[in-house]
């Protein structure tokens, strides 16, 4: 563990204090990487794109996810296959989805275009379009819930059922056993999708580079995107270095933010854990 | 939810340019299964064809996830059933781990295997993962074997057989549902794997499917052909989709079982 773990993020630490053109051996510069990347507009608009679309892709993957759940986790025939048929598509790789994406909604040939002009629409630039590009990769995102699904509807599964018959022993609808019941139960699942689903998040890449490039414009410019540009188009690995660690930071920050509120919202079945 | 799917099978059996024909069609059309044919044609040991693509992706996800399961069994089984100076600091590490993000570690690991002379192809991508395995698997089975009642190991002990025999004969077998459910989920991560043979794969001859596909997807509007590009990805998902159907029941099973639904 440690030689692959400990001991490269030891080594990004040291090189985020350093000059380091990928050519010549690392000079000292101290904190001359973190003063740039602060006046970096670069930088600043890839931390707002990638906190926009984090924001985003998180509720959708948190809240659908839980809604898909939800509704498949009840005793039909076929629900096997409904299940099966939500699950699937998170196995076709993102950037393939992505591209699918691309052609669907291509300004000239795509088919979502020729719909909205059979329509009486206007064509859109979707993904050329500079007000667009970043909401469509959150919903190109939408494919990706599946793990999140599968986690919840095991946690679903496993909520004692004595507990929705005291409900309607009591008088209390479907509603009041969501509300009562479900939601409290399942509530450190909802915690372990919420931290799952950000940390992936803030590290959104395949789509941009399958479809955008980060652009047009900076518009959908990930924070990993160009961490990955400034290492390996302009070799500056110090500067994405010192790029990378503020990404983690930030992570381990909103992390740490998460489960401070955890205790207000999270039940815990056993205090023993 | 399956949409994007159906149209994925649509353009990869329609005719090569017919993708721009107006109207766009998504209904059922005469199909064209010279494209998927063509996409696939050639041999395994010529570097560049499908086959070839498919064979380095088939090494890099198998020997990952076999060095993944392996090492997860082990570090697993050491935080959970013995006590050692800094197990509990070592344990917070591994959690921690799990918040880096893949680009703090990947600069000094890409100079690290350059200076191995390893760049180009897929060993770096496979060699960390017999150190120890992903830490989310390492939670997972620590949690795991915890769950399972030390008395199994006293009784294994008190009939002579030691640590390394109570892991693969008494414990693993308990664990094979966990297994399989993590087992699909690795291989499915790296089978599908973009940014890491980005990194490490130059030529031709050592790049995996999902490279290989890609390169197919990049360039203009016109010089992209869709139906051959979807026919590939076809190729690409039909091992996954079908290991993922084959073994659903496992998987599930592996899910309940595994602590990530009870807790």
């Amino acid at each position: 563990m440690s030689v692959f773990y400990l001991g490269p993020t030891l080594a990004s630490l040291v090189f985020s204090f350093t000059d380091y053109p990928i050519i010549a051996t690392p000079r000292w510069a101290g904190l001359k990487n973190y003063r740039t990347l602060l006046h970096d507009p670069a930088f600043l608009t890839s931390l707002k794109v990638t906190a926009l679309y984090t924001v985003c892709a998180l509720a959708l993957y948190v809240v659908a996810g839980l809604a898909l759940a939800l509704l498949c986790n009840r005793r039909v025939p076929g629900i096997g296959l409904v299940r099966t048929i939500v699950f699937l598509p998170s196995l076709i790789p993102v950037f393939v989805m992505a591209f699918l994406w691309g052609w669907l909604l291509n300004t000239d040939f795509g088919l979502v275009n020729f719909l909205l002009n059979a329509l009486g629409l206007p064509s859109q630039g979707f993904f050329q379009s500079e007000s667009q590009a970043l909401w469509l990769t959150v919903v190109v995102s939408f494919w990706t819930l599946g793990s999140a699904f599968i986690v919840y509807l095991a946690g679903l599964q496993s909520v004692p059922h004595d507990l929705y018959e005291a409900v309607t022993v009591d008088g209390g609808g479907a509603l009041r056993k969501f509300w009562h019941v479900t939601l409290p139960m399942i509530s450190p699942i909802i915690l372990f999708n919420l931290v799952i689903g950000m940390i992936l998040s803030f590290q959104v890449f395949d789509i941009a580079w399958a479809l955008t490039k980060g652009g047009p414009g900076d518009s959908t410019l990930f924070l990993v995107l160009f961490i990955w540009r400034t290492a390996f188009e302009q070799f500056d690995m110090g500067y994405a270095s010192a790029l990378a660690w503020v990404l983690f930071l930030v992570i381990v920050g909103i992390t740490a933010l998460v489960f401070r509120t955890a205790r207000y919202w999270v039940h815990y079945e056993s205090a023993v854990r | 939810m399956l949409f994007p799917f159906y149209y994925l099978v649509w353009l990869s059996i329609a005719k090569d340019g017919s993708e721009f024909n107006f109207p766009p069609g998504f209904l059922p059309h005469p199909t064209h299964p010279g494209t998927i044919v063509s996409a696939l044609a050639g041999r395994a040991d010529q570097s560049g064809t499908v086959v070839h693509y498919f064979v380095n992706s088939l090494q890099y996800a198998g020997l990952a996830t076999l060095g993944c399961l392996i090492m997860q069994c082990l570090v697993g089984y050491g935080f959970a059933r013995f006590r050692f100076p800094g197990r509990n600091l070592l344990f917070s590490l591994t959690i921690a781990m799990m918040m880096m993000p893949f680009v703090v570690t990947l600069i000094p690991r890409f100079l690290f295997f350059a200076h191995l002379g390893l760049t180009d192809s897929l060993w770096p991508l496979i060699i960390p993962w017999w150190f120890g395995g992903s830490p989310y698997g390492i939670f997972l089975m620590r949690q795991f074997f915890m769950s399972l009642p030390r008395e199994l190991d006293e009784a294994a002990r008190v009939d002579g057989l030691n640590h390394w025999q109570i892991l693969w004969r008494i414990l693993v077998p308990q664990a094979i549902p966990v297994l399989v459910s993590l087992g699909i989920l690795e291989f499915v991560y790296f089978w599908n794997d973009l940014l890491g043979p980005l990194i490490y794969t130059q030529s031709d001859g050592s790049q995996p499917i999902s490279l290989g596909i890609f390169t197919q997807g990049t360039g203009s509007t016109f010089t992209i052909s869709y139906p051959r590009f979807m026919a590939i990805a076809l190729v690409m998902i039909a091992p996954v989709a079908l290991m993922f159907l084959g073994l659903q029941r496992q998987f599930r099973r592996g899910f309940l079982t595994s602590g990530l639904g009870g807790r």
